[in-house]
């Protein structure tokens, strides 16, 4: 593998949170609009550290939270709409290959009205998830990676000793093939 | 003799039955089917982008914890596979992790990070699972154990889908 020793890579503490959201899918598909609304914030600041670092190893903390956040929201669905969540997560299951939701919305309005009611999450109209949303990130972003090239360059060529063989042809490219049919 | 008034008149014109099927109305029979079909066909389109639609705005709300829970499996997986490396090679004299006896695979510039192809991943695992890793999305919808399991030996069931 290409991942050397001086890679730094998180310890196995970093790696592990207290509990992993572990529902299967057609549960997850009856509890994702209630539970990214209500950790939306974490969720946001996660999303757009990561697209901005570029390094799982970077967010990791930022991505521990967004899990205890969900977990946290699941516990106490559990404790007030239990009956309601498996009613629908059971509808997802059964009622369409692709576990879609378009079966089920009797079972999703119960749902709805009991999330309201007892956790004040309200479920995001069709398409909330999919609008692109503006989050301000107490974090700065990364800088910018401009590199001087030309200043690079010059480092490298004054570094060369006097007699460097320096090619001096200056070819174009399509000069160098070998035959005509070739690129 | 003739009944009084004359006989009535006699029609000797050729004569046409009465159809049902006149011109106006197979034009406008064509064109309104057609116009119904068009509609309807609009509308079971819009049905099922929205249905689609649905699903794919639950996959977007779920994305940020699936992807917090995949970084955090990819990354220990990664220092697995590099523990494995460090033990499997460690009789090789000159062998340095990661890299080809010290020489580095790839040129990268600063700390950025790569994730590593898919290969090098499985290299410590079997082919079945980089196959099964990669053909992911066209696995079977079931995956419990099924009515023929115990038809195979295990050794070519476990390449059966």
């Amino acid at each position: 593998m290409v991942i050397s020793k001086d890679v730094h890579l998180p310890s196995e503490s970093d790696l592990t949170v207290d509990q992993e959201i572990t529902l299967s899918t057609p549960w997850l598909k009856a509890v994702a609009p209630y539970m990214a609304k209500h950790c939306e914030k974490e969720a946001n600041e996660f999303m757009l550290r990561r697209k901005e670092l570029e390094d799982p190893r970077a967010t990791l903390k930022e991505g521990a939270a967004l899990t205890n956040c969900g977990v946290k929201f699941l516990q106490s669905l559990k404790r007030s709409c239990l009956a309601e969540t498996e009613r629908l997560a059971n509808c997802v299951d059964q009622s369409s290959a692709k576990l879609y939701l378009s079966k089920c919305h009797d079972d999703q309005k119960q749902l709805d009205a009991c999330v309201e009611t007892n956790l004040h999450v309200t479920r995001p109209k069709l398409g909330y998830f999919s609008l692109p949303h503006v989050h301000n990130s107490a974090a700065p972003p990364p800088p910018l990676p401009i590199r001087d090239y030309k200043a690079e360059a010059a480092k490298v060529l004054a570094e060369l000793p006097d007699d460097y063989h320096l090619r001096k042809d200056y070819r174009k490219y399509n000069d160098w093939r070998y035959n005509f049919a070739e690129s | 003799m003739p009944p009084p008034g004359g006989y009535r008149q006699f029609n000797f014109h050729r004569t046409f039955p009465k159809i049902v099927w006149r011109p106006g109305v197979v034009v406008a029979t064509i064109f309104g089917a057609s116009a119904y079909g068009a509609y309807a066909a609009i509308q079971e389109k819009k049905r099922a982008v929205t249905e689609k639609f649905e699903d794919v705005d639950i996959n977007t709300a779920l994305e940020p914890f699936l992807k917090a829970e995949r970084d955090r499996y990819w990354l220990k997986l990664i220092a697995k596979n590099r523990d494995l490396e460090e033990e499997v090679m460690k009789d090789v004299p000159g062998w340095k992790t990661g890299t080809w006896y010290g020489e580095p695979v790839y040129f990268t510039l600063g700390d950025k990070w790569w994730d590593p192809a898919t290969r090098e991943v499985f290299a410590h695992s079997y082919q079945f699972n980089e196959n099964r890793d990669l053909l992911w999305r066209q696995h079977s919808e079931y995956a419990g154990p099924k009515f023929y399991d115990n038809w195979f030996p295990k050794s070519i069931s476990k390449y059966f889908w």
